[in-house]
């Protein structure tokens, strides 16, 4: 063994170290250990010739190759060193020169083998991570150096080195001197021989290894699995790099520079160095220290002659192993896999279809993992394991939410703005544009542009603030004679100011459009019954005072509770008793003053008792006063009945005390109708003092009150007459205007009392005003109220019908304004969703009126239908409208004496 | 066929037909015969009187007139245009014959006489046998009188008509005759009245007879009986045989009676379905000096009163059936009645108020509304099992007859025929197979209030219709 710092022969290029020399004393030489052993001769017997080239060795060669080494192995270690010394040298004479023998070569190089693979068993690491250092080289090419003659410094080491040995200083120079004799050819066949033969046997086993090639492979294979190859690769990766590369004295030195070599082949100068100096060979070997070198020197086979460089390259075993294999025709580098162990592609899952193979099935069906994952979720929850809520994020976020949220305070309203506009920043409102100059600016502005000088004076005093322009208007002859603006920097700060301290924000006008300002109301088809043809008209006024003059406008109607009868009465004073079936006139009263015939009485007023056991007719009989008339459309009963009120309210009245100046009198019989000869006459008669007109009656819902009302009368405007007791009673003791209309309340104890602009609702019992509706119109004509008592329907002379809802507010709840004329009457039917107005244009006016239960919705009012069967006379057209109770029809009275009957003909 | 040139245009389509006929007078072959189809109503006519061959030209050369025709009905459809268009819109199919079915048209009525009493709105009508078989008609009027008119004008009538009702007389209705009467060769006859003064009335009219009465009148009304106990007026009475009385008011009641023909004095009948109480009156009659009153007649309490409607009832007829009866009331329905039990067994539902009905002697029922329109239900006999069932009730709309509907009559004879009048004067008679009206006629300058069939056809196997309206005239009308 010898110790790490003393490099290997190899190493120094087959210079022996005076260690190894000494190792190798007691060696025999391996020459002649092969040579006994009959190894040339073999070689000789199969054939080979001394030129051939081809390579590998036949298998049998190396396998017999491989087994005598090994064999040779033990007794290689006996054999003495120095003979292979001097054989490695010998062999590389004899490779350079090219005329040594085969046998020798070959005793040669098996000695070298020999020698080589004894010595570098032992240290295969670091022999082989030796080599290729640049060191060694570097040393070999110094010793080279050294011994051509002081081109560069001698090294001690390298002096020290050859004067140990003498032989191998002999043989070196004799290497050398051979070197110089070779012809100038780079590598000549001849001299590869040696070589040659060296590679034909492969590697010496010790140097790398084995030297032939399959066991070299195996220990290739080790070395791969072992991962030490890739060790290897990583270490010899600047293999391929050129000589001209490296640093430091790795680095070949060609001092002669690029020039042809044969120029100087006569001379003993190889060339001229940069400085002009003159480069001298080496020593150059002749043929006899090449024979020696050949027999000594355990590398000679493997010397090479680098003319170029001048100096003889020592390959290594890797080195030779690469050549070996290029000349095979294999890759280079030993671990390179050429043929990496085939790993097949496959899998066992045998697919015929390849790509297009058919979607499998658990694309489309749900999910096994996930069916999986969710049962061990459920196992876990159950388990209690895991606990299911909002996640930790969500919880905090809560959290956050319960303590107070954080809010953005300058964020834009929602809808604002698009998405992502608080990245980029608050939406960019555009500054207010300044008006553009007008004539006014100009500098020679038209004479009507200029001030005079009272608007001139005014100017000044007004406040700046308040002038329509900031500047006097002033005229120029030309541009040139135009001053300096002096309030320019003022306007200019102003504008400034306006631009930066006023805040601005977006106006926001709301896009309107038609469609979306038009209510969406259902279809009137949807809508029916209504009423919506002429069915039925009854002539109320006589043949020939149709015109307005002869008092034939009916004034109004009233309808029987049971819808049997219709009653109309007009401004002759006639009331009409017809049977709605057929249009029949089964009655008719001529009212008379009780204080003879002063053109009789006007009938302004007519309704119907409510009660359905009085058969009684309330007239307002204007100047005539209120009538109180027997239909006697009753049963016995019923008629017996009627007969006991009227007579015991005339009785009561005579009890009573006449402060409210109304005299009750019995209605004297014998009146026109049919059947005469009624007992117990007709009814009654409530004569007004103070010759105010009644225009208006109303029954309470019990049928026993009733309202009478003398717009003129003041305080005694409004009188409630009790018919059973015959009393009368002023509630009111002044009026706020002059009352236009009257009525009750359906069930509860309020009155309603409409005045010209507003209506007042009382509490009877309570004797309170309870609630002033602010109609909005200059002038209200008439007051229904609805079934429900709720819902209050007022209709004026300004074409206003308005709606009142008393839950919601004393502001109208819908003003309709669909008639071109005044509106005289409106109605409410009793059962049916339906609404009513007359006008003096002749129409009615039906709509559909729905009012819900649930206090949150609104009364719905869709306008259905205009009636048209009204002429117009004198400018006034329907006067009196009514509803039939049972039936969704309607009765409307005119200023052409007509009452016409509407059905719903559908 | 090449035979007949001149009706047959070459290339003309044809289609086989075969006729038949209920009425064996007119009867033909029953073989299918090809007819062109451009051929109409006359067209066909024709060849059916060409296939009756003799018999109608002695028709002809009898009346010395066309008859007009017959009238063809196809699939349930009456034939109104040429046969090409009719079989295209009804999309009968022709590959076999079709069957089609006549007979004589129903002729336009032709009026009759027409006679005017005073100027009284003539309320209702009812028909009754005058003297030699004759129709005679009683008219009652809104001023509550009775008058009576025949083919020759007004009759004279004897009694108490002029005040017959305190109100207008609304209804009316003649029960049956009785066996002996007919010996004293006159006829007498029941007869019904009902008035807005809430009384039905049971007058006995004797027309002709050996000997003249009352002074030497033709006719006489002698009143029977006064049935109280509505307390609303009546709308309408319906009689069976000669002793059951159907009446309803304008409070919905409906009450029965059973009219007896003894004069009793008043019993206070408890009557335990009685909806108001009742008291014992006398009626007090008229204040007429004409006749000497007779002792006051009797007066019968209703066997049944119960509130058949919320609202009027407008019309009441008997069922087939005993003890059913039909209402119609101003709440837009028709009910069938179980009278016995009070049982409403069947509504008809409408959206309209009836003002008046009439009932096929089929199943049919026919409602005239106030908006002109005629609806047909289609009643089913009331089986008498325990569960009645009964089928759907369908509905047929027919065309509007213009204006209010005050009266509808049901042909005797013809289940398919139905006349109608209204408001605005107009007679309409309506086959139900087709969507127009066979015949529209005036029959009034103002409304037309009551119509009614007579009660036999006459010589020449007409059936009489009288009309009555607003003006006071009573027409007669003449159809087949």
């Amino acid at each position: 063994m010898s110790p790490p710092d003393v490099p290997s022969p190899i190493a120094t290029g087959g210079l022996r170290h005076p260690q190894h020399l000494k190792e190798m004393a007691g060696r025999p030489r391996a020459t002649k250990l092969l040579a006994a052993k009959g190894v040339p001769k073999e070689k000789a017997e199969n054939g080979r010739a001394r030129n051939d080239k081809t390579f590998p060795p036949p298998p049998a060669d190396r396998k017999e190759a491989e087994e005598e080494e090994e064999e040779e192995l033990p007794s290689v270690d006996d054999e003495s060193s120095s003979d292979g010394a001097g054989t490695g040298e010998s062999d590389g004479e004899e490779m350079e020169d090219g005329t040594v023998g085969e046998s020798e070569e070959e005793e040669g190089v098996a000695d070298g083998d020999e020698e080589d693979s004894v010595l570098d068993s032992e240290e295969e690491e670091e022999e082989f991570e030796d080599q290729g250092s640049s060191s060694d080289e570097s040393e070999v090419l110094e010793a080279q150096a050294g011994a051509s003659g002081g081109l560069d410094g001698d090294t001690d080491d390298d002096v020290e080195y050859l004067e140990s040995s003498d032989e191998g200083e002999i043989e070196r120079d004799e290497a050398l001197r051979v070197e110089e004799a070779t012809p100038r050819r780079w590598q000549p066949a001849a001299s590869q021989a040696p070589l040659r033969a060296l590679l034909r046997q492969g590697i010496p086993k010790g140097v790398e290894g084995t030297s032939t090639g399959r066991k070299r492979a195996e220990e290739i294979e080790a070395e791969r699995a072992s991962g030490r190859l890739a060790v290897a690769a990583a270490m010899h990766a600047d293999d391929l790099s050129s000589d001209d590369e490296g640093e430091g004295e790795g680095r070949v030195r060609n001092a002669i520079g690029r020039v042809p070599l044969h120029w100087y082949d006569e001379y003993e100068h190889m060339g001229y160095n940069l400085q002009g100096k003159k480069v001298m060979r080496g020593r150059k070997g002749d043929g006899l220290d090449a024979a020696l070198a050949s027999r000594d020197d355990p590398n000679y086979g493997r010397t090479v002659y680098d003319a170029v460089n001048d100096r003889h390259v020592v390959l290594t075993d890797r080195d030779l192993e690469i050549i070996r294999r290029l000349q095979k025709g294999a890759f280079a580098h030993p671990e390179h896999e050429a043929y990496p162990p085939q790993v097949d592609v496959y899998c066992d899952e045998e697919n015929i279809f390849g790509p297009s193979a058919p979607e499998p099935k658990r694309r489309f069906v749900p999910s096994k993992w996930e069916l999986m994952k969710v049962t061990q979720m459920v196992k876990a929850i159950k388990e209690g394991r895991m606990v299911v809520g909002p996640s930790p994020a969500a919880m905090r976020a809560s959290h956050k939410e319960a303590q107070g949220q954080v809010y953005l305070l300058w964020k834009e309203e929602e809808g604002e703005g698009e998405e992502g506009r608080s990245r980029k920043g608050p939406r960019h409102i555009p500054a207010p544009k300044l008006p553009l100059p007008g004539h006014a600016e100009s500098y020679n502005p038209p004479e009507e542009y200029l001030l005079s000088l009272e608007e001139e004076q005014k100017w000044r005093e007004m406040d700046p603030e308040d002038r329509p322009l900031p500047f006097l208007p002033k005229k120029f002859p030309s541009l040139r004679a135009v001053g300096a603006y002096a309030g320019f920097v003022k306007e200019r700060f102003e504008r400034c100011l306006d631009l930066y301290l006023c805040p601005r924000a977006v106006k926001k006008s709301p896009t309107v459009e038609a469609a979306t300002l038009l209510p969406s109301l259902p279809n009137p088809q949807d809508l029916r019954p209504f009423p919506n043809s002429k069915a039925i008209v009854y002539t109320h006024a006589k043949v020939g005072t149709e015109s307005p003059g002869d008092g034939g406008r009916v004034r109004a109607i009233a309808v029987s509770p049971d819808g049997q009868y219709m009653a109309s009465g007009g401004e002759d004073g006639r009331v009409c008793l017809w049977e709605v079936a057929s249009g029949y006139c089964l009655r008719t009263w001529e009212l008379r003053r009780k204080d003879g015939a002063e053109g009789g009485a006007q009938v302004l007023g007519l309704v119907w008792n409510p009660h359905r056991a009085h058969h009684v007719l309330a007239v307002a009989g204007g100047r005539a006063g209120v009538f109180i008339l027997r239909t006697r459309t009753g049963g016995e009963e019923e008629e017996a009945m009627t007969e006991a009120l009227l007579s015991s309210g005339l009785e009561g009245s005579r009890g009573g005390k006449a402060g409210t100046g109304v005299v009750w009198q019995a209605y004297p019989a014998g009146a026109e109708g049919q059947g005469g000869g009624e007992e117990g006459g007709d009814g009654l008669v409530l004569g007004m003092e103070g010759g105010g007109s009644v225009t208006d009656v109303r029954w309470h819902g019990k049928g026993d009150y009733l309202a009478s009302l003398v717009p003129t009368a003041g305080g005694k405007a409004v009188m409630i007459h009790q018919i059973s007791r015959g009393k009368t009673q002023c509630p009111f003791k002044k009026t706020h205007g002059q009352v236009q209309a009257v009525a009750f309340h359906p069930h509860k104890p309020f009155f309603f009392l409409a005045t010209q602009t507003h209506v007042r609702v009382y509490h009877l019992v309570k004797q309170v005003l309870m609630k002033k509706l602010l109609s909005g119109c200059k002038w209200i004509s008439s007051l229904d109220i609805h079934p429900t008592g709720d819902h209050v329907l007022v209709s004026s002379y300004d074409r206003r019908v308005v709606w009142f809802d008393l839950d919601l507010s004393s502001l109208p709840y819908r003003t309709l304004k669909y008639h071109s004329k005044a509106v005289r009457a409106v109605a409410f039917h009793r059962s049916y969703p339906l609404m009513a107005s007359g006008a003096d244009d002749g129409t009615v006016h039906v709509f559909h009126a729905t009012v819900y239960d649930d206090l949150m919705q609104n009364p719905l009012v869709v306008p259905v239908k205009i009636l048209r069967g009204h002429a117009v006379v004198g400018e006034v057209g329907v006067m009196a409208l009514a509803f039939h109770p049972t039936q969704p029809w309607v009765f409307s009275g005119g200023a052409d004496g007509k009452v016409v009957l509407y059905q719903d003909a559908f | 066929m090449g035979e007949d040139n001149r009706s047959v245009t070459p290339g003309d389509a044809r289609v086989r037909l075969r006729f038949f006929t209920r009425d064996p007078t007119i009867r033909v072959s029953e073989a299918p015969l090809a007819v062109p189809v451009s051929l109409n109503r006359r067209g066909l006519s024709e060849v059916i009187d060409h296939l009756r061959g003799k018999a109608a030209e002695s028709e002809i050369t009898r009346n010395k007139k066309t008859l007009g025709g017959y009238d063809f009905v196809i699939e349930n459809q009456l034939l109104r245009c040429p046969l090409e268009k009719f079989l295209r819109a009804t999309g009968i199919s022709t590959e076999l014959s079709v069957d089609v079915e006549y007979f004589r048209t129903l002729q336009a009525p032709v009026q009759g006489s027409s006679s005017k009493s005073e100027a009284a709105w003539v309320g209702s009508l009812v028909a009754c046998e005058g003297n030699g078989g004759e129709d005679m008609v009683l008219a009652g009027a809104f001023d509550g009188s009775l008058r009576c008119h025949s083919a020759r004008g007004c009759v004279e009538l004897g009694g108490r008509w002029l005040h017959a009702h305190r109100g207008p007389i609304k209804a009316m209705a003649v029960l049956e005759p009785e066996a002996q009467e007919q010996e004293s060769g006159g006829s007498e006859r029941g007869v019904v009245t009902a008035g807005k003064d809430q009384v039905v009335k049971v007058w006995q009219v004797v027309v002709g007879g050996r000997g003249e009465r009352k002074g030497g009148k033709e006719a006489a009304v002698r009143p029977v009986s006064t049935l109280i106990g509505h307390e609303n007026s009546v709308e309408c009475v319906a009689v069976r045989g000669k002793e059951q009385v159907l009446s309803g008011d304008w409070g919905g009641v409906l009450c029965v009676w059973k009219i007896d023909k003894e004069e009793r004095t008043p019993v206070n009948v408890p009557s335990s379905t009685s909806v108001h109480k009742r008291k014992k009156r006398k009626v007090v009659e008229g204040l007429d000096n004409e006749d000497v009153s007779p002792p006051i007649p009797g007066i019968h309490a209703p066997v049944s009163l119960f509130k058949a409607h919320a609202q009027c009832v407008s019309g009441v007829k008997w069922h087939p059936k005993e003890s059913l009866a039909f209402t119609s009331s101003w709440d837009h329905s028709v009910k069938i009645w179980d009278l016995e039990h009070q049982n409403c067994l069947q509504t008809l539902n409408g959206s309209k108020v009836v003002t008046s009905f009439a009932i096929s002697s089929g199943n049919l029922l026919g409602a005239g509304h106030p908006d002109g329109r005629l609806r047909i239900w289609d009643v089913r006999s009331v089986e008498e099992k325990q569960g009645m069932t009964l089928a759907a009730p369908g509905k047929r709309v027919l065309a509007s007859c213009g204006s209010w509907i005050s009266g509808v009559a049901w042909h005797p004879q013809r289940d398919n025929v139905l006349a109608a009048i209204s408001h605005d004067g107009y007679l309409r008679v309506w086959d139900l197979r087709a969507t127009k009206p066979l015949h529209t006629l005036r029959a009034h300058e103002d409304k037309a209030l009551a119509l009614c069939f007579g009660r036999a056809r006459d010589q020449l196997g007409m059936w009489g219709m009288f009309t009555g309206g607003a003006d006071g005239v009573v027409r007669r009308f003449e159809t087949s």
